[in-house]
């Protein structure tokens, strides 16, 4: 049993490393970029020296959250596909000359386009243009602008077009006829020469280890899950702070629903057919069907408000006054917990005790129940010495799936009632791209459902002694 | 027999803690002289430079204090931590000095006094580069030279190295933070702002500035010492995800003033709390429990149906709609062939019912607008300019002036652009999950079919509408943008040179608007500044790049328990610090 228990441990490293790269590549492919989010850059000025000292800024920070490194220590890519692409630090334009390598199949012609726009639109800022054409100069700028983000060769030769238009109304010389010239043949040169086929073909580029994957990585072994990019916490501290209540609210709402739910499931189990049966059934149903965040609204609109029944607080976990002694607390955060509780808890009643009815009711049409009434054993002892234990057996894979919920919480309940756990961090971290919480989180769920996979097939083993995990 | 032993237990668990726990213990009893406030989130952090969320934004402005303050109704601006208002020196080389002296009892809560020493190392902190504060370090670039005087060092002298309408409010908004408690280790003391400007290549690699830029970065993020500002409030305690709780300053400095209530200085309550609720549903009948005092950015619907028309709810709480200074407005690619005729602006502009809009959409709560400028900013604001009317027949007759018929009978309008047949599509962007702008999308939809004009919704996310509006690849999008009753900079909006990578999405401009925005920029006469703020919203007003909607109103309840309520343009349109207990 130890050995086995050790192999699956040991099978747990592979499967979280799975679970981290994957975690780690829809981060990377997800829109957003946190590089803006920290900044949150939408205040500005019209200062240039305000202007140059963000983009200074941005740099930097792109650099200090090693974001302007290659992703993972190999690409597997299209031939086609630049290796060097995520140097370019727009992100906006980056992703355009993605698309142009995608359209065009070819990175060499694709770069020599870009590299004369810039050149081009330096040589454009800098044009001397005299006053009464000063229009068509700022027209020229912003046509030259747009072209970092088309990718559509029509809109590209309609823009280029207009920039020869304003050219030649600013009457610029023939050098900047040369510089326009230049943009046009790259950009026909990439258009006529595409070479799609490099897209269906792959190739490999290897980056050592100064990746993204590997500091991440490195820094997670040691314990290191990195700041958080909103609030610049650890992010682990921040999850410290948040677990408390979600473990709280889902070990007893775990604890309620099997305390409830196997009684109710083998009461209606020995009741087969009666009133009663049909009663607990559909009540359990109808409760089935009601959607938390409804009971929950309804809760709050009726039990915690002055119009209707002034009975519990509205939000929160506690809200002791300072000085309160343990009593006190305990009972406060008791009186906070109860709503909440309830949400999280009824929809579980009638699936775990219908799970227990239809168990229960298969094992005691076994051959060893109708011996244990034949040796005229006591109903009490047959019902819950004899059958309980075999009517266990499917309750124990829900065990499996309970583990993950242990950390994730409910977002709804947490939401409604303002609860302080990993659900509504969880869901923050989504909103706002907060990638660090969010794969810290992922990989706490993934642990804790290898961990809950675990625990099940261990107590399979541990209720019926005809399971066993050992070699014989 | 479970069943019942089941229910009992339940039962009994209600009631032991509905009655241990009395049910208005957590409620705010009428004689606490504590101010519960609503706020949807937690701050990000408290930390008063690197946080950016308004939230926190609020909480530190009770905490630190910048030199100046602003007027809840008349938005004028009144010395605060100064004497005056600042001096402004120009200089021959186009550069101003900002002399400004310290209020002689301006003080720190542990009783040291707040000198130019204290504005020079407030500045210094912005200008660390280890210290994440991007955005705010920018805007201070252009303040080089922090001069202490030696005989008086309550006065001081910043310079600016430009003529620049937005540097008064900058640096006279500059929030004093106390050197003892954010650089222990006086690791600022060997620099200069000189240097930390325009010798910061050679200061990169500093092993001070970055020990010192770590230690603030890290430590200031939950917890804020006593001494760490000098304001009315200090930081208590912050219940993760709870509520923030400050608590009223003793020592504060300004309760030794005697002209203190005539400079608006107050700190009545004696502790600000600052309740997070998520949910608006629960806010509210968290508002009505008595578990909140205030709530502001009430949904209209809420608000004007169920509290403004509630007798109930209007003996309960002050129901203010002070105005926001941010203006909701269709934004047009200029660029696009199909709008680069100004006439087909003018006549869109004609085909939204925005009165309507306003009455229904936004439950009146809305106030239409013809400009940039917010009404009640009166100096600034060109009341000539007339709202477009809802007027099909015009709209008809610009899109026919422009060349716009429907020459195939199918209901829209078409024209040959570029060689090709057009028909006038319009395709109008708003970002998901934002149902006001979905109904103000429908509406245009509805009315401008009137006029042949065909409206396609298209819905983004929010990220990927706010890389369509910064590349320019849209023809139509609903936007908010905020205004300022604060002196601000017309440049990012609608320079010309904006349009590459700032914020004129729409490509107005043309070089007499670029010129105008330059003298707006640098003209410190504010009636001379009036003058060409008036010439460009004109200019805007007649390109038509944005059909402007409205101005929204703040909806905010606050208890009647609390006196001396004033509602205003400022965020977050109350100031707490100043309510009193009704006796």
């Amino acid at each position: 049993m130890l050995q086995y228990i050790l192999k699956r441990i040991l099978v747990f490293v592979p499967t979280l490393l799975v679970i981290s790269l994957l975690t780690f590549t829809l981060s990377v492919h997800s829109p957003g970029d946190p590089v803006e989010i920290i900044m949150n850059a939408s205040s500005e000025s019209g200062q240039d020296a305000d202007k140059i000292a963000k983009k200074d800024e941005y740099q930097k920070m792109r650099h200090k959250l090693n974001l302007d490194l290659p992703v993972f220590y190999f690409s597997v890519s299209a031939l086609s596909e630049s290796d060097t692409l995520y140097k370019i630090p727009e992100k906006l334009q980056r992703e355009n000359l993605a698309r142009l390598v995608d359209h065009y199949g070819n990175w060499d012609k694709v770069s020599v386009y870009y590299q004369s726009l810039q050149h081009f639109e330096n040589y454009a800022a800098h044009l001397k243009v005299s006053d009464s054409l000063q229009d068509h100069w700022i027209a020229l700028q912003q046509i030259t602008s747009e072209l970092y983000f088309k990718s559509d060769a029509a809109i590209i030769e309609n823009r280029l077009s207009e920039v020869e238009k304003q050219l030649l109304l600013i009457g610029a010389s023939t050098g900047a006829g040369s510089e326009i010239s230049k943009v046009k043949q790259s950009f026909h040169t990439m258009v006529t020469q595409p070479t799609a086929w490099k897209n269906y073909f792959p190739t490999v580029h290897w980056y050592g280890f100064e990746t993204q994957y590997h500091l991440w990585l490195s820094k997670m072994l040691v314990g290191d899950f990195g700041l958080s990019y909103y609030k610049q916490q650890p992010v682990i501290t921040m999850i410290l702070e948040r677990i408390g209540p979600t473990f709280m609210f889902s070990i007893l709402s775990i604890i309620i629903a099997f305390a409830v739910s196997i009684p109710v499931g083998m009461n209606s189990a020995i009741h087969k057919g009666t009133k009663k049966d049909t009663f607990i059934t559909i009540l359990l149903f109808v409760l089935y069907s009601l959607p938390s965040f409804w009971i929950a609204t309804l809760f709050i609109n009726y039990f915690t408000n002055s119009e209707y029944l002034d009975w519990f607080p509205v939000k929160g976990l506690q809200n002791y006054a300072d000085g309160a002694d343990f009593v006190e607390r305990t009972l406060n955060y008791a009186h906070h917990m109860v709503l909440p509780l309830f949400c999280y808890v009824y929809s579980s009643f009638a699936f775990i005790s219908r799970q227990m009815r239809g168990s229960m009711l298969q094992t005691l049409s076994q051959d060893y129940i109708r011996t244990a009434w034949a040796k005229g054993l006591a109903p009490k002892q047959v019902y819950w010495k004899h059958a309980i234990r075999n009517s266990l057996l499917p309750i124990i894979t829900l065990v499996a799936s309970i583990f993950p919920s242990l950390i994730a919480g409910s977002i709804v309940i947490e939401s409604l009632f303002t609860l302080p756990g990993l659900g509504m961090l969880a869901y923050e971290a989504e909103v706002i791209k907060d990638f660090p919480v969010i794969f810290t989180i992922m990989l706490l769920s993934a642990v804790f459902t290898l961990i809950g996979y675990l625990v099940s097939d261990i107590l399979y083993a541990l209720v019926d002694p005809r399971i066993s995990y050992s070699k014989k | 027999m479970t069943m019942k032993v089941l229910c009992l237990g339940w039962i009994a668990a209600l009631s032991l803690t509905a009655c241990g726990s009395d049910a208005s213990q957590s409620k705010t009893t009428t004689g606490s002289n504590e101010v519960k406030i609503h706020q949807l989130s937690d701050p990000e952090k408290l930390n008063p430079l690197t946080s950016t969320d308004a939230n926190a934004s609020t909480i530190c402005a009770n905490i630190f204090e910048s030199l100046v303050t602003n007027d809840l109704t008349t938005y004028e601006r009144k010395a605060f931590l100064i004497k005056a208002l600042p001096e402004v020196v120009m200089n021959a080389d186009h550069s101003i000095d900002f002399v400004m002296e310290f209020r002689e009892e301006a003080a720190w809560p542990d009783g040291s006094p707040i000198t130019g020493n204290d504005f020079d190392f407030s500045l210094k902190l912005i200008k660390n580069p280890f210290i994440n504060c991007g955005p705010m370090r920018s805007s201070f670039e252009l303040f080089d030279k922090v001069t202490v005087d030696a005989a008086n060092p309550k006065k001081f002298t910043v310079h600016c190295d430009t003529i620049y309408n937005v540097a008064e409010t900058y640096v006279t908004s500059l929030q004093m933070l106390n050197a003892k408690v954010f650089d222990p280790k006086g690791l600022l003391k060997n620099f200069s702002v000189y240097d930390m400007t325009h010798n910061m290549k050679a200061l990169e690699n500093s092993a001070a500035l970055k020990e010192q830029g770590e230690f603030f970065n890290k430590s200031f993020n939950t917890a804020l010492p006593e001494n760490a500002g000098s304001g009315g409030y200090q930081f208590d305690k912050w219940e993760t995800f709870q509520r923030v709780v400050l608590h009223k300053n003793k020592n504060w400095w300004a309760f030794k003033l005697k002209d203190a209530d005539a400079v608006t200085f107050h700190a009545n309550p004696d502790k600000l709390i600052y309740e997070t609720v998520t949910d608006l549903n629960t806010a509210v009948v968290a508002l009505k429990a008595n578990e909140l005092d205030v709530m502001h950015s009430i949904p209209n619907r809420d608000f004007v149906q169920d509290m403004q028309a509630s007798k109930e709810m209007q003996d309960k709480f002050y129901l203010l709609s002070p105005p926001q200074f941010a203006y909701e407005h269709i934004g047009i690619n200029t660029k696009n062939a199909k709008y680069a005729d100004v006439r087909v602006r003018q006549a869109l502009s004609h085909l939204i019912d925005v009165d309507k809009i306003v009455q229904v959409v936004a439950y009146g709560l809305g106030e239409r607008i013809s400009s940039f400028i917010h009404p009640l900013k009166k100096e600034y604001y060109n009341s000539d300019i007339e709202l477009p009317d809802y007027n099909v027949a015009k709209a008809k007759k610009l899109l026919a002036d422009a060349g716009w018929k429907d020459s195939n009978g199918d209901g829209t309008v078409d024209k040959i652009i570029n060689g090709e047949k057009t028909e006038l599509e319009v395709n109008v962007m708003y970002n998901k999950g934002n149902e006001r702008r979905k109904k103000i999308c429908l509406y245009f939809l509805e009315s401008a079919k009137a006029a042949g004009v065909k409206i396609n919704i298209q819905v983004k996310e929010w990220s990927e509408m706010l890389d369509a509006v910064h590349t320019h690849s849209f023809e139509l999008y609903v936007l908010t943008l905020t205004s300022s009753p604060l002196e601000s900079d017309p440049k990012p909006v609608w320079h010309t040179s904006e349009y590459a990578e700032g914020s004129n999405y729409t490509g107005f401009g043309n070089k007499e608007s670029d010129a105008l925005i330059e003298k707006i920029r640098t003209t410190l006469d504010a009636t001379q500044r009036a003058v060409y703020y008036k010439e460009l919203q004109k200019m805007v007003s007649d390109q038509v790049p944005v059909i402007f909607l409205m101005a929204h109103k703040e909806r905010i309840a606050i208890n009647k328990r609390w006196d001396n309520v004033v509602a205003s343009g400022l965020y977050p349109g109350y100031d707490a610090t100043m309510f009193k207990l009704k006796p």
